[in-house]
């Protein structure tokens, strides 16, 4: 009896002190797990979750960082609503410009992937000459392009007259203005052309070679088959072209107070011409860091959080019927 | 469990932080000592002067040294009134600044910015009555005085005398009527149609040509007695912007637009005015200088801008740098001697005048004779010295009422406003909103 | 369907098959051969005609930036005469040298810390199995793709009251608790690498700590040089942040906030604004050109779907 109770005893005491083991190498590794994850995490805490929290507090308050905050309710909203003119004017144009950007961007960026896709040699030339506008820093990016654009001595409206076509004041004509923005953003797609052109070679040449065997030409082949295929791609490019169209802020920065015509230092002149410029970060940066109109500000920053939120769920939900509908 | 902690943690961490941001950075100054400590000491003092300006400056910050010695003072330049708000707020304001933007002054006041000179005024016995009155607009607001003028800037009409002579032109226009068919006379035009030369820009946000210098000559009232903004009540609001479109239509706005897109820089020496490109404009009293550096051989006359009012005609539109003790300075009362010095001190400012070539802004330092060194120069600062010279009334909102006025004015001078009437009452309103925004919470 | 995404293909030949399988006809394979011919042809052109478009602005530059400053106002675009001297004015005119410097140390340091404070956590979202992972993972991606300006407010009031406003603290100092991107971009890439490797080197009785830089790191480091390559641009291109927070103290300014303020200070002068744009990018290009293979890899890894 006592061998078996022994026996019995014995693995037990083999198994708690394995247990024991265990749960010690179990307590080591959450802590090690915690380590490795604190940098990561104090900054989601101090640069992500804070200020959100703080956002919606000053966005109650009126707070010009001289003075302490003062409670003032829906005020700030309420100036967001009647009292100014510009966020109206800033909220059209930041949606308008997003939803004609992005799609903008990303035809032509798919245009150029598909072809470079399939040219034999030289891809990876063209391939870095695609990219290098995109090296550009944006403040440099927009000086040229304000040049280029200049609608007196600019090169283009020189062909233009060449050409014997109307010359139109770009940058200096809110009809226009968007137009040069737009290019300018397209001019540096290079990193989306590349993504796509990744994504376009990877797909299977035997999904490829079954359609050519069906009969499907060049055009049916992409619109079947590649298409399809690169669209995880295709939605992840279009999130993030929305997320950045929403929070454009230094090319009309750089163009409004470029091209502006006041003189002074200061940025008197933020949306010129006429609002046309004005997007949502401008207001936000005017109001807050010209005027110091910090709980407004506020106000304005949660607007524009809301408004990414909405929309990366929206674009997040097709995504995921996109994975389902294909079977993953 | 280790989750809870985590957020646990995390609103603690939040709670703390949150605590501590919602005050204000009302840190007191240092001691406050009076002047009459003389411990030896060195204060900074902010500027936005770079390069000669700078060292011009400087000297007389040696001059303020001698008289005394127990203040040492170091100049910082290049900076703009954007970076002082941000040092102010910042925590790390200097002790004592110099402010470019007069628009902006009266917001200072109005948050505490500057420190409210009213008592050191009073018992420091300045002489307030020998600062030109019309500098009280943009250094005072709401009965409390935050800064003093330095210098100030004064805005005229500067012509080509050698295209009005070609144009058989005698004498500068004394109305505005005058002045566009001047312009009409002096525009030149290319084969093609676009402008080689013009009599002059019409634009309300080209160079020196704003809201503010050109409504001088229009006796605009921009603020009710209620604080309430007048462009909607005021007919002489219409009428200036209506002068103006006629002159832009004439002109083509096209056409305009890309004629001054071609244009050389303000301050370089491709400046259109001095390379002959345009023949009237607006300009203020630091052109002198720049001519006689950049373009010597230009023969230009200078006079004050058409009045409506031809009593008033020989005024202008004052405004310029002011001085003021920041919030958060150390040593405000050095800070407050040097400030005093700046302002009222004759031989300093009649220096600084020939130096900077800018106008003074106290009666005794106008009345010096050693200062009206050239003919167009004097022009100006008969202009500075004219009772009827204006300066436009500061607010809480700062720059925020002329950014809305000049927005304003590029849509009406594209055409895009239908309704001049309801456009400026629009403004008007608007403006109301972001005066009211900007005062919520200020203690008045 | 698994794909590596650490080399793209770029040159693969597609339409070979059928000459592979050799089921075509003499006169059909010439016939496909001359449409094949005429394809690429198109192809090409197509995207010439696209590259000039695309790299004209950049050739307007330089021949700007060799322009006089009255030359730059016409619209003439051939430089004459050519001015050198203007990529020595340029130092002249602005503390450009300072500015340079500027602008290095803050990528540097940024990208440095960036790099130490995301691999563990790239590596711990991707390597250890833990409660919870994946909700991580996807508030990561959140931070990611959250617009810097939604959290700038109270951000500047926190910094104005540490008294770092005006230094380039705030561009340097949150790098030390991650940057979003990159831990993305590092999990994306931890995630493929086998967890073999890691499960023998444990066995082996390793630390963890020791693992990861011993074992882990060097397998891992294409992908680190990658995400600190776009670590390092992005921080170079940077303009709103360090206008906010240098824009007060010209001593601090990067080379974004020189350029934009080229106007302001001393009035645009075309021809030295293009001189300063191409020695702000000179750096970039050259580096691109020599780490051309780190930088298409981070790319694709990026957009490597889930």
């Amino acid at each position: 009896m006592t061998s078996i109770t022994a026996e019995v005893h014995g693995r037990t005491v083999d198994a708690r002190a394995r247990g024991a083991a265990r749960r010690r190498r179990r307590n080591r590794s959450r802590l090690t797990i915690l380590a490795f994850l604190s940098p990561g995490l104090v900054g989601l805490v101090v640069f992500f979750l804070y200020p959100l929290a703080a956002n919606l507090y000053y966005s109650f308050t009126h707070f010009d960082l001289m003075n302490s905050a003062v409670w003032a309710g829906l005020a700030n909203y309420r100036f967001m609503l009647n009292g100014d003119r510009q966020i109206g004017d800033a909220l059209v144009n930041t949606l308008v410009f997003c939803v004609i950007a992005v799609p903008v961007q990303l035809l032509f960026a798919l245009g150029v992937a598909s072809v470079m896709a399939r040219v034999r040699s030289g891809a990876g030339i063209y391939r870095t000459l695609f990219y290098l506008p995109t090296l550009l820093p944006p403040v440099a990016a927009t000086l040229a392009f304000t040049f280029v654009l200049n609608p007196g001595t600019g090169p283009v409206n020189a062909i233009l007259k060449a050409l014997g076509l109307p010359q139109p004041l770009w940058f200096s004509d809110p009809a226009y203005a968007k137009s040069g923005l737009l290019m300018l953003t397209v001019w540096g797609i290079g990193n989306t052309i590349v993504i796509l052109l990744a994504a376009t070679l990877e797909v299977p040449v035997e999904l490829q070679e079954a359609a050519q065997l069906d009969g499907a030409n060049g055009t049916k082949r992409f619109w079947h088959v590649t298409l399809p295929s690169i669209a995880p791609v295709l939605l992840f490019s279009t999130i993030i072209g929305v997320i950045q169209s929403l929070q454009i802020f230094t090319q009309p920065y750089v163009v409004s107070t470029i091209v502006g015509n006041g003189s002074g230092t200061t940025a008197d002149n933020l949306g010129y011409p006429q609002n046309s410029m004005l997007f949502f970060t401008e207001v936000l940066y005017q109001q807050g860091f010209r005027y110091f109109n910090m709980g407004y500000a506020a106000a304005l920053s949660m607007v524009l959080f809301a408004a990414t939120l909405l929309v990366t769920l929206v674009l997040v939900r097709a995504t995921r019927r996109q994975f389902h509908g294909d079977g993953g | 469990m280790r989750k809870a902690l985590i957020s646990a943690t995390a609103l603690a961490i939040a709670a703390t932080l949150l605590a501590g941001c919602t005050s204000g950075l009302s840190s007191s100054g240092g001691a406050t000592s009076g002047s009459d400590d003389k411990t030896p000491v060195t204060i900074t003092m902010w500027s936005f002067f770079t390069g000669r300006e700078k060292s011009d400056v400087d000297a007389r910050l040696a001059a303020f040294h001698k008289q005394y010695p127990w203040i040492t003072v170091k100049q910082v330049g290049g900076q703009s009134d954007d970076t002082l708000l941000q040092a102010v707020r910042g925590g790390t304001a200097p002790d004592l600044a110099l402010s470019q933007n007069s628009d902006a002054v009266s917001s200072y006041c109005a948050t505490g910015t500057f420190e409210n000179l009213q008592a050191r005024i009073d018992s420091s016995g300045v002489a307030m009555n020998t600062i030109l009155p019309s500098t009280k607009n943009y250094t005072k607001y709401a009965g409390k005085q935050c800064a003093l003028p330095v210098l100030a800037d004064v805005y005229g009409l500067y012509y080509n005398t050698s295209a009005f002579a070609k144009a058989g032109i005698t004498e500068a226009p004394k109305t505005w009527d005058a002045l566009s068919a001047d312009a009409k006379k002096l525009t030149t035009f290319n084969p093609d149609g676009s402008i080689k030369t013009a009599g002059f820009i019409p634009f309300l946000d080209f160079f020196e040509n704003n809201v503010s210098t050109v409504g001088a000559g229009w006796g605009l009232k921009w603020y009710e007695s209620n604080g309430k903004a007048a462009m909607g009540s005021d007919p002489q609001w219409a009428a200036m912007f209506d002068w103006q479109k006629k002159l832009v239509d004439w002109y083509g706005y096209s056409k305009l637009q890309k004629f001054v897109a071609g244009l050389g820089a303000e301050f370089s020496a491709q400046n259109p005015f001095q390379t002959g490109k345009i023949a009237i404009t607006v300009d203020g009293e630091w052109r002198v200088a720049f001519a006689a550096d950049q373009a010597k051989d230009f023969s230009y006359a200078t006079a004050p801008i058409p009045n409506v009012d031809a009593a008033k005609y020989g005024s202008g539109l004052i405004s310029g740098t002011t001085v003021g003790i920041p919030q958060g300075s150390k040593h405000p009362d050095q800070a407050w001697l040097l400030a005093k010095y700046l302002a009222t001190d004759t031989s300093n400012l009649v220096d600084l005048t020939l130096k900077l070539r800018n106008v003074p802004t106290t009666t005794a330092s106008l009345k010096d004779s050693s200062i009206r060194t050239d003919k167009q120069f004097n022009v100006m600062l008969d202009i500075a010295a004219n009772k009827y010279t204006t300066s436009v009334p500061g607010t809480p909102a700062g720059a925020a009422p002329r950014e809305l006025l000049t927005k304003f004015a590029q849509s009406w001078e594209a055409g895009k406003v239908s309704n001049l009437h309801s456009g400026l009452a629009q403004v008007a309103k608007q403006i109301d909103s972001q005066i009211a925004q900007a005062s919520a919470g200020n203690s008045q | 369907m698994t794909h590596n995404v650490i080399e793209t293909r770029v040159s693969s030949p597609r339409s070979q098959n059928e000459y592979e399988r050799g089921t075509v006809s003499k006169s059909n394979r010439r016939r496909n051969r001359r449409r094949d011919f005429l394809e690429g042809v198109a192809r090409h052109s197509i995207l010439i005609v696209v590259l000039i478009f695309f790299l004209a602005p950049m050739l307007f530059i330089i021949l700007t930036s060799v322009m006089s400053n009255s030359q730059a106002l016409t619209s003439e675009l051939w430089p004459n005469p050519i001015e050198w001297s203007n990529f020595g004015d340029v130092f002249d005119a602005v503390p450009l040298v300072r500015y340079f410097f500027n602008t290095i140390l803050i990528a540097v340091l940024f990208t440095l810390f960036c790099l130490v404070s995301s691999v563990p956590v790239a590596y711990a979202l991707a390597k250890f199995r833990f409660k919870g992972r994946n909700a991580l993972f996807v508030v990561f991606i959140a931070a990611m793709m959250l617009p810097p300006q939604v959290t700038v407010v109270p951000l500047y009031v926190l910094y104005a009251h540490l008294g770092w406003t005006g230094t380039p603290l705030p561009l340097v100092v949150p790098a030390l608790f991650g940057d979003a991107f990159t831990i993305f971009l590092l999990r994306q890439f931890f995630v493929s690498i086998p967890q073999s490797y890691i499960e023998a080197a444990r066995l082996d009785g390793a630390s963890e700590l020791r693992l990861l830089w011993s074992v882990f790191i060097p397998m891992v480091k294409p992908a680190i040089a990658a995400a600190g390559l776009f670590a390092f641009f992005y921080t170079w291109n940077d303009f709103f942040n360090p206008l906010l927070y240098v824009g007060s103290n010209p001593d601090w300014y990067t080379l974004s906030i020189a350029l934009s303020q080229f106007r302001s200070v001393h009035a645009v002068q075309w021809n030295l604004a293009m001189a300063a744009t191409i020695l702000f990018v000179l750096p970039v290009v050259v580096l691109f050109f020599f780490a051309q293979r780190s930088f298409v890899r981070g790319i694709a890894l990026s957009g490597v779907k889930e």
